[in-house]
This record gives C-alpha cells, sequence and structure tokens, in this order.
C-alpha cells in the first residue's frame, strides 16, 4: 500500500510535464495530421475535406515520356546484369582463380553470356517482357550454381557497391534516356515534391557519412591530443552553438565566387574558381559543407565521452600482445564504440533529413540558386505553408518526410543494432 | 450635503472628460525596415499630431512575407490589428476568409480615389469592389552608372532595342575574361514581367481565368533575356547586385524604384553615383511601368470607430503633401496624380542626382506584378522558376513557359477544387 502510494506521487510528478506536452507538441502534431486531409486555400474560402488528394497530389506524375513498366524492364535488366557479374566476380576471388575446369560454366559462360547480352537487351529488344524473364533465369541460375559461398557472406557492403558500380557501367552502356532513375528525374521536373525528396536524400548521402567520419576523426584527435584538449574541444563545439544565420554572412564570403577565401586556396593548386553559390549542381555539396562544419564538433564531442568510456585495460592487453594503432582502433575503439556510432548515425541521419537553415541562409531564403536545386523537403513545406498558404498540402508532405524518416531509422535499427556490441 | 454634491459633480465632470478624450486606437502592422520605416513614423506622428482623438500605433512586425505569415494566424486566432500592408495576392486571400471591409464602402471613398491614377484603383478591385488601396508601390526602372554610359558615348537607352544595343557597347572583356558586364538582372518573376509589359505581354491569365503564361509574347520577353546573356552581355542571378555594384562590374541594372536607397549606398563614395531611368519602352512605344508592392487593408474585426479612424489615416496617407515626401525619402512611387504637377516635386526632381522623375513617369499606364488571387505565390515561384532555368540555359525560353504553365495550372485547379 505504501509503495502504491509513493508510485501514484511520481506520476503526480510527471503529470504537468505530459500536459504541455500534449498541449504543445502531441496536439499540433494530431492536427496537422487532421489538416492533411483538407484543401485549406480554396476558392469558397475555407478549408474543404478532401481525403487523401493532398498525399496524391504531392506524387503527381505529370505526363510520362514512357510507361513506368519499361523504366522497371530494363533497370531490372541492368539489376541483374550488375548482380551476375558481382557474383562471379566475388567467385573468382573466392576460388582464387583455381579449379577453373570445375567452375567452367559459373565463372566463365555465364560473365559472357553476360557481357554479350547486356548490349543487345538494352537497345534493339529494350522493354521485350521475354527478354526480362530470360535474364530473370539467368539471375536465378547464377544464384544456384554460386550460392554456397562465404566470403560474399561476410562482405555484403562490398557486394553491394559492387552491384552499384556495374548498374553504373550497364547504365551508361545502353539506352540511358530509359531508366528507372532518369524516369525519376523527368518527374522530379515536374513535381517540386519529388525533386524535393531527390534533393533531401542527396543530402543526406553526401552529408550524413562525412560528418560521421570528420567527427570520429575529432573525437580521437581530442582524446589522444597531449595537449590543447580544451581549447581544441572549445573550438570544435563553436559552431555548434554559434546561430546558424550569424555565421552564414562568414560563409558567403567564403563561397563567394571572385573574393571567396575557398576559390582563393584552390587557385595555389592552379584550379579555376567553382562558383560555389551560383550552380546548380554544386547546390547541395555547398550546404553540407556548411552543415557539416556546424554538426561535426558535437558528435565530435559524444564520440570523445564514448571513447573515454572505454576501459583503458583493453588498450593495455593489447599493447603487451604487441598491437599497432591500428589494429587496436579496429579490433577495440571501433567494436566498444559502435553503440555510440550507431547513436550518431541515427541521430545525424534524423537531423540530415531536415535541413532547412543552411539553404535558407546561403540562398537568400531561396531553395537554392536556379531550378530548385536547393528545394529541400522541409523547405517545400515551409514554402506550401509560409507563401502559398496551403496548410493541407504542407501538413501531407510533413507527414510523408516523417514516414521517411522513420522507415528509414527503422532500417537502421534493424540492419545495424545486430553488430553493436553492447558490452559494460 | 454640498461637499458631497461637490465632489460628486466634480467626479462627473472628471470622468465624462477622460471619456471624451478616449482616443480612438488605430493598430498598423507594417513592414518597413530601416528609412523606410522612420519615415512612416514621421507621417504618423505628424497624423496623430493632426487628429488629437486618434492614436496610430505602428507595429512593425518583421519583412513582408513574415507579416503576412502573422496577419495568417492573427485571422486564424481572431487577433487581427486595425489595419495591415499586404502583398496582392495575400489581400485575395484575405478577402476570400471575409475580414477585410472594403474601402470603396466608405463615406468620400470617391473622393478620395479621385485624386489617385484609376490605375491603382484598378489594381485593388477584387471581385468587382476595391476592397484595399495601394501604399507602397515602386515601379521598375533602369538603373545606369553615369559615367560608364559617358565614357561608351551613349545616352540611357530609351527603348528595348536602344538596351540590348547599349548592354553590347557597355560590356568590357579583358584577356577573354568578362570584367563588366553591360546589364545585370536578377532572375525574379517581377523582372521578367517587367520587361515582357514592353513585348505587349507580361499579363499571365486572361479575365476569363485561364493562364497564358506561355503567350508568345512572354516567350519572346524571356528570349531577350536569355539571348542578353547567352551572348555575354548581361549578367543574371539570383541575388541582390551589391557586389557588383561595389565592384563596378554592371553598367546598367534594372531594378525597382525602391531598390535606390540600398543601391546607392553600394556605390557610396565611388566617382560616378547611380541614375535611373524610365523603364525602356517596347512594341506599344509608351512607358508602361510594372508597379510592385503592397496594399493596405482594413479589418472589419476591428471597431466601426477604429475603421473610421483607420479610413481617416488611409486618407491622410494619399495626399500629395504626404505622398511627395514618401517618394522623396523613399524613392516609392508617388500614387497621387497631383504629385507631378506641383512645383515641390519638380523642383526636388530636377535638382537631385539619381533623377527621381523616373519613379513617377507613366503611372497612369502602370499595372500590378500580381493578381489579387490567393493561389498567386504558386505562380510567382513558378515563372520565378522557369526565368532560372531558361537564364541558366538548362531550358529554352519556350520549354521554361511551357513548363511554368503547366504546373500553374494544376495550383490553379488545386484552388478550384478540381
Amino acid at each position: 500500500m505504501h509503495k502504491r502510494n509513493k508510485y501514484i506521487i511520481g506520476y503526480l510528478y510527471l503529470i504537468p510535464a505530459l500536459v504541455i506536452f500534449i498541449l504543445f507538441t502531441y496536439w499540433p502534431a494530431i492536427y496537422s495530421f487532421y489538416l492533411s486531409f483538407f484543401n485549406t486555400t480554396t476558392s469558397t474560402g475555407h478549408a474543404i475535406f478532401v481525403g487523401l488528394s493532398n498525399y496524391v497530389y504531392l506524387f503527381k506524375t505529370g505526363q510520362l515520356p514512357y510507361p513506368f513498366f519499361t523504366a522497371f524492364e530494363y533497370s531490372f535488366v541492368r539489376f541483374i546484369f550488375a548482380f551476375v557479374i558481382s557474383i562471379t566476380l566475388f567467385s573468382w576471388i573466392e576460388v582464387k582463380g583455381k579449379h577453373l575446369l570445375k567452375n567452367m560454366i559459373p565463372l566463365i559462360l555465364i560473365p559472357i553470356l553476360a557481357i554479350s547480352l547486356i548490349y543487345p537487351s538494352l537497345s534493339f529488344w529494350g522493354g521485350d517482357i521475354y527478354i526480362v524473364l530470360l535474364w530473370v533465369l539467368f539471375g536465378i541460375l547464377t544464384f544456384y550454381t554460386v550460392r554456397k559461398m562465404d566470403f560474399l557472406k561476410s562482405h555484403t557492403t562490398l557486394f553491394l557497391l559492387s552491384i552499384l558500380g556495374f548498374y553504373i557501367v550497364a547504365y551508361y552502356i545502353g539506352n540511358r534516356n530509359i531508366d528507372l532513375y532518369t524516369l525519376f528525374f523527368k518527374i522530379a521536373q515536374n513535381n517540386s515534391f519529388i525533386m524535393s525528396i531527390w534533393n533531401t536524400f542527396y543530402f543526406v548521402i553526401i552529408d550524413v557519412p562525412i560528418t560521421i567520419g570528420i567527427s570520429l576523426a575529432a573525437g580521437l584527435l581530442m582524446k589522444n591530443l597531449p595537449f590543447f584538449k580544451v581549447f581544441f574541444r572549445t573550438a570544435f563545439f563553436a559552431p555548434y552553438v554559434a546561430s546558424i544565420v550569424a555565421v552564414s554572412l562568414l560563409w558567403l564570403w567564403l563561397f563567394n565566387y571572385h573574393y571567396g577565401i575557398f576559390n582563393f586556396i584552390l587557385s595555389w593548386f592552379g584550379i579555376s574558381p567553382i562558383n560555389w553559390l551560383n550552380s546548380a549542381s554544386l547546390t547541395m555539396p555547398t550546404v553540407a559543407i556548411l552543415s557539416i562544419w556546424e554538426y561535426f564538433g558535437y558528435y565530435g564531442l559524444i564520440f570523445l565521452s564514448g571513447l573515454q568510456n572505454i576501459d583503458q585495460e583493453y588498450y593495455e592487453a593489447a599493447e603487451i600482445e604487441g598491437a599497432n594503432s591500428f589494429q587496436k582502433f579496429m579490433y577495440i575503439t571501433w567494436p566498444l564504440l559502435s553503440p555510440i556510432t550507431f547513436f550518431v548515425m541515427v541521430v545525424s541521419l534524423i537531423n540530415a533529413f531536415q535541413v532547412f537553415t543552411q539553404v535558407y541562409v546561403l540562398y537568400n531564403q531561396m531553395p537554392g540558386p536556379y531550378a530548385n536545386s536547393g528545394l529541400t523537403m522541409v523547405f517545400y513545406i515551409y514554402n506550401t505553408f509560409y507563401n502559398e498558404q496551403q496548410m493541407g498540402l504542407a501538413s501531407a508532405a510533413a507527414y510523408i518526410l516523417l514516414g521517411i524518416i522513420m522507415v528509414l531509422t527503422l532500417i537502421q535499427f534493424r540492419t545495424t543494432e545486430k553488430r553493436v556490441e553492447y558490452n559494460i | 450635503m454640498k461637499r458631497v454634491i461637490a465632489i460628486l459633480l466634480i467626479g462627473i465632470l472628471g470622468f465624462v472628460s477622460v471619456a471624451l478624450a478616449q482616443k480612438t486606437e488605430v493598430i498598423f502592422w507594417e513592414a518597413m525596415e530601416a528609412k523606410l520605416g522612420t519615415t512612416l513614423q514621421t507621417i504618423t506622428d505628424l497624423f496623430n499630431k493632426e487628429n488629437p482623438n486618434i492614436e496610430v500605433k505602428l507595429v512593425f512586425v518583421g519583412n513582408g512575407d513574415q507579416l503576412d505569415s502573422k496577419i495568417l494566424a492573427a485571422a486564424q486566432a481572431k487577433t487581427l490589428p486595425t489595419i495591415a500592408q499586404v502583398y496582392p495576392a495575400w489581400a485575395g486571400s484575405l478577402v476570400a476568409q471575409g475580414v477585410v471591409t472594403p474601402v470603396d464602402s466608405f463615406a468620400d471613398f470617391s473622393s478620395a480615389a479621385s485624386q489617385l491614377y484609376p490605375s491603382i484603383i484598378n489594381m485593388s478591385k477584387i471581385n468587382g469592389r476595391i476592397y484595399t488601396l495601394p501604399f507602397n508601390q515602386s515601379i521598375y526602372v533602369l538603373y545606369y552608372r553615369p559615367l560608364m554610359l559617358q565614357q561608351a558615348g551613349i545616352n540611357p537607352p530609351k527603348t528595348m532595342e536602344d538596351l540590348a544595343n547599349d548592354a553590347k557597347l557597355l560590356t568590357v572583356v579583358k584577356n577573354g575574361k568578362t570584367v563588366r558586364y553591360g546589364l545585370g538582372f536578377r532572375t525574379t518573376y517581377g523582372v521578367l514581367t517587367a520587361v515582357a509589359r514592353q513585348f505587349g505581354g507580361g499579363k499571365y491569365i486572361t479575365s476569363e481565368g485561364s493562364l497564358i503564361i506561355n503567350s508568345p509574347e512572354n516567350v519572346q520577353a524571356l528570349t531577350f533575356l536569355v539571348n542578353l546573356v547567352k551572348e555575354g552581355y548581361a549578367y543574371a542571378k539570383f541575388d541582390y547586385f551589391d557586389n557588383e555594384l561595389t565592384t563596378s562590374s554592371v553598367a546598367m541594372l534594372i531594378g525597382e524604384g525602391a531598390d535606390l536607397p540600398f543601391d546607392l549606398s553600394d556605390v557610396a563614395g565611388q566617382k560616378d553615383g547611380l541614375e535611373m531611368t524610365p523603364f525602356p519602352v517596347g512594341i506599344s512605344n509608351q512607358t508602361a511601368p510594372l508597379f510592385r508592392g503592397q496594399t493596405l487593408v482594413i479589418f472589419n474585426t476591428a471597431t466601426p470607430e477604429q475603421q473610421a479612424a483607420a479610413w481617416k489615416y488611409i486618407q491622410f496617407l494619399i495626399t500629395p503633401a504626404v505622398q511627395i515626401y514618401w517618394a522623396m525619402n523613399t524613392n516609392y512611387s508617388p500614387l497621387n496624380k497631383t504629385v507631378t504637377t506641383l512645383d515641390q516635386w519638380n523642383l526636388f526632381a530636377q535638382s537631385t542626382a539619381y533623377n527621381p522623375s523616373a519613379i513617377a513617369e507613366g503611372l497612369a499606364n502602370g499595372i500590378s506584378y500580381s493578381e489579387n488571387l490567393p493561389w498567386w505565390p504558386s505562380v510567382i515561384d513558378n515563372i520565378r522558376t522557369a526565368v532560372e532555368n531558361a537564364v541558366h540555359l538548362t531550358m529554352t525560353p519556350q520549354q521554361a513557359l511551357d513548363w511554368a504553365q503547366q504546373q500553374s495550372v494544376l495550383a490553379q485547379d488545386k484552388y478550384l477544387g478540381k
């Protein structure tokens, strides 16, 4: 009885905080979900219930130059080609060129067949369903002949990268106009929301790995420096606390085409000046540079705290065994740091998907210099909400962003958590 | 007893006098930054002094876009001010929400309206009624650096053809690198519209409501701009041209009158300053300016007294004396017809180096840059993107405007609930 009373008092203490959360966080969130089913800017002057049509509007493709299925067929053929070649390559590495006679079919014939088929498949026979089926058979056959390989299983990332590489090769061999990627790009031109998804992913792909790499390096540096530790810690952390709006002025000058210090430094190496702020293809890299600079100190500090939690005994033991610093990093630091790395990965990914301020301040409140090259998802939401007053549409877009972040975080949890070593 | 009555009487008298002296408060949400703000404050102080029973309070709420979004929130929360400055599209949206009192419903509207250019009154028409009155309106003009033109031996261009030729003459190339562009322009909706107007376009929707963004005239105008960029005589970007003015790397600049205070400060201290000339004329052969700016709305959520007081304040704002003072200090165009006939203005125009008469020329022939339609911001966005794509040569002018047309039709359909 007495114990239960204690619990109740505990919960009572929590209630005020909960009320504030519900009022100012959950209620607006739920309300905006409700709002996403309304068209708020209408000729009648009041909001109208439109069901899912806001979501449909966001993904309207406009006129397609060719059917989606054709693009899928072409992409599929490319994928199987990349798959077959990758598998063969990995098998070669596995058997190291031995037993060639025994592995004649999978290791020599199949790749030759694949290479001789790819060009006709993508040029003259393109889009034929039978050709696609042939390739499917081909893929299954390859997979069956070489499925019992260990090297492949232990190097999944490398395998995926290899598939990507060969896919790109196949893309450049055949008819480049027809591909899921090209089709996506065509759709993005007519649909700024899809463009914003593309830009955001582009940003995330540049930003997250580099941020993690640099902040890990910064963390290691901050831990292992003999002196000036406090100085570097403060210096690296300063960008995170500085207002991005204030420092944007500085960055505008750094990136300046005529007088910027980046172009000045490049000129030492004989590189002609880069138009950082007025080039559509460089928009996302430019924004990423600013963003990495802003956050690496913060994540570096998190890495530092993780590094300091690793027991020194492991290193001492390793030193007695004669391990070098690289081995110590690979076999002690990296595995024991994995909970922190995982945390930083998840947080920085969520953060990167919400990129907005950096674009807003660098490009004079515009989505990039031209061609909407800096239109990120949050920018789209902001623009739809503030400038076009379409609250319903903006809410729908916000929920799609939420969905994307949730799915990706879930994937991260499912795929990466197994590799995380929670010791202690 | 006498004493009680005396106290009571004094009390009643005091109360009545306080009640009578009660000022009608007019809250004005404005977006006039820096010098514009102090000018508006001076004007307002004068009005408050002349009208002791009205107190107009200026509330600065950030730039125009911030003001618009604040009004949006206030309309939902029912905490609207008495008057506010809004962009035309937002005026349309507020009218649709039913929170605006049409200015034509006030007494002596017609006498107030007769002082202004009819073009100004036409801008404020929504569904056949006059809901708002434009206030800070600036027209597109051509800026030029007088010394550069003098060195090239040319006068400021009068026609679009001259503009193209002069841009060519004023461009300086050294060692294969352009060190000075003849013309600079921002890749905005407004610049294209101002140019398109000279080609007979600049209108994006017919009176029946069908979009004509990719009309031949508009395409021709965009082609004109793109060709200048392609040939290397013009430099175009979205950003402001402060760097280029500071370093003297553009000779002429398409801009709005109200940009002048900012642009002048960029060339401050340089031997030759900056002068204005009316926008070069096109096929119509007469000055056809494009207005860009905000309009004043009176909200019907205020009390009738407040609304009447606000109307009085607006009438004060459009008197010739105030309009001259406003134009002299901010370079916004004087909207009162009589201003250009007044000696005070003409003397000022003649004696001032940057040629302010350019901001008052051809106003009767002007149109607004924007339609009073709630979905128009999407059109502005689409056309801006089209200009950018064409100028950066990722699309041809025809393709770019076709694209803008197609996108804007989608926005219109969404608004109409199709």
